[in-house]
């Protein structure tokens, strides 16, 4: 295996030939594109929904169980796969065993050229599909700890006025992101997890991608939008932020603490909670609805 | 003569400050309204009463970052005139020896420091200070811990 590093090491300087970065713990391994060959192949053939008409493809690639083969990785929890153009999208262990994907290198057979390699993974959503890998990580989960402290996101807000310049976005109201963590979140740096309200969660570091991103209003919910983030990585709706043990949440997609705790799959919830507000500290019961004036008050939350 | 006691109170200080003698406290720094010198030993907790976090940074340049609900786990002592943290509790990376520093974060912290085009608060411009190196769990306590970059 190591004359082959060698051989693809030697190609790439003296060829400029494109290839697939692995990083695995602190290795990082080369797999020229040109050599895709020698792995297992795999053909799928999909149907996707677009724009009113059904869409039928074949492709053919190599398995991403192969590339790990190659490089002797088993120890990981996920995948992280990043594209030329920035986009990013995390595959977790059971799903890559379940659906073992590929880098299809050829659609309808005709052969896509390098910028164009793409993951695809039957069954699971077209959004997962990046386009033009160019890297792949393998990632230890770092599940996010259940948080001891919530923030609601419109109680920030309500301290703030609505902004209608939004560089570089025009046309547009909202706040920055950073408006909404820069009070309550220790650290501007590192991942932060966000979740939309149809579920969607993105693991997303802070100074590469939402250092600059913005709010944008859409009636009474968020979208968040960032010129460092390709527009498939936008989040609709925006529900939730968590760093550490300290998360926020739109208190306008929820009826009460119980459908945050299902959407997020907290396990062991509280029966009690301490809210505190401006003059006074309250323990109420997990479940007490939102649609109470109470919460307007509510500085945070804690358990 | 004066030349002599010159270079005896150069040659002193001089000890002093290699040998650490001359470091009797340590700094809180961060999202307070100034650097404060403490002396004080004891629990954590007793020391930070209004801090939700704090990251504990030792003379070698490493640190842990650790939440409010840790700090009555780990203790500050004073030994052979340098500051050590000491827990059973918390994850070992929570043993600092000769801590010098230790910043805090309180939310809704007025004060703001411009950086490049960012405003941050002062505990998020220190921390810009440290490269994170890792998570650790004990006794349902999750601690992170860095480095100072160079």
């Amino acid at each position: 295996m190591r004359s082959r590093f060698i051989v693809a090491f030697i190609l790439l300087c003296i060829t400029g030939l494109q290839a697939l970065r692995v990083i695995h713990e602190n290795n990082e391994y080369q797999l020229v594109f040109e050599e895709f060959s020698r792995y297992t192949q795999r053909l799928f053939i999909t149907q996707r929904k677009k724009d009113g008409e059904t869409k039928k493809d074949n492709w053919e690639g190599i398995t991403v169980q192969s590339i790990l083969a190659e490089f002797n990785i088993e120890k990981y929890d996920e995948l992280k796969f990043t594209s030329d153009d920035n986009y990013m999208v995390r595959i977790k262990k059971a799903d890559i065993l379940k659906h073992d994907p590929i880098l299809a290198y050829k659609r309808n057979s005709k052969k896509l050229s390098t910028e164009k390699i793409r993951l695809v993974i039957p069954g699971m959503r077209d959004m997962f599909w990046i386009q033009g890998v160019e890297q792949i990580e393998t990632l230890n989960s770092n599940k996010m700890q259940f948080p001891h402290t919530l923030y609601i996101a419109e109680n920030i807000f309500s301290k703030t006025n609505l902004q209608t310049k939004l560089e570089p976005f025009i046309d547009v109201s909202g706040y920055r992101f950073s408006q909404l963590i820069e009070d309550v979140f220790p650290l501007m740096q590192e991942e932060i997890l966000v979740v939309g309200k149809d579920g969607v969660q993105h693991l997303i570091d802070y100074q590469k991608y939402l250092k600059n991103a913005v709010l944008v209003a859409n009636e009474e919910t968020f979208n968040l939008q960032s010129r460092d983030m390709p527009a498939g990585m936008w989040i609709k709706n925006i529900a939730f932020v968590q760093q550490f043990d300290r998360a926020i949440f739109f208190i306008s997609h929820f009826l009460d603490l119980n459908q945050i705790a299902q959407l997020l799959d907290w396990q062991n919830i509280p029966a009690q909670i301490t809210i505190i507000t401006e003059n006074e500290t309250q323990e109420i019961n997990f479940n007490t609805s939102f649609n109470n004036d109470k919460w307007e008050d509510v500085e945070c939350i804690k358990w | 003569m004066y030349k002599m006691v010159k270079k005896f109170a150069f040659f002193i200080i001089t000890i002093l400050l290699l040998t650490g003698c001359g470091r009797s406290v340590y700094i809180i720094t961060g999202n307070i309204s100034e650097v404060l010198s403490v002396s004080q030993e004891g629990i954590l907790s007793n020391i930070l009463e209004d801090a939700e976090y704090a990251l504990l940074i030792g003379s070698d340049g490493t640190a842990v970052f650790l939440s409010q609900n840790s700090f009555p786990e780990i203790t500050i002592n004073k030994e052979n005139g340098g500051w050590n943290c000491s827990t059973e509790i918390l994850p070992p990376v929570c043993n600092i020896r000769n801590l010098k520093e230790i910043c805090i974060f309180k939310p809704f912290f007025g004060e703001k420091i411009t950086v490049g085009n960012e405003e941050l608060h002062p505990f998020a411009v220190r921390m810009r200070d440290f490269e994170f190196l890792g998570e650790s769990q004990k006794n349902g306590h999750i601690v992170r811990k860095y480095r100072e970059k160079e």
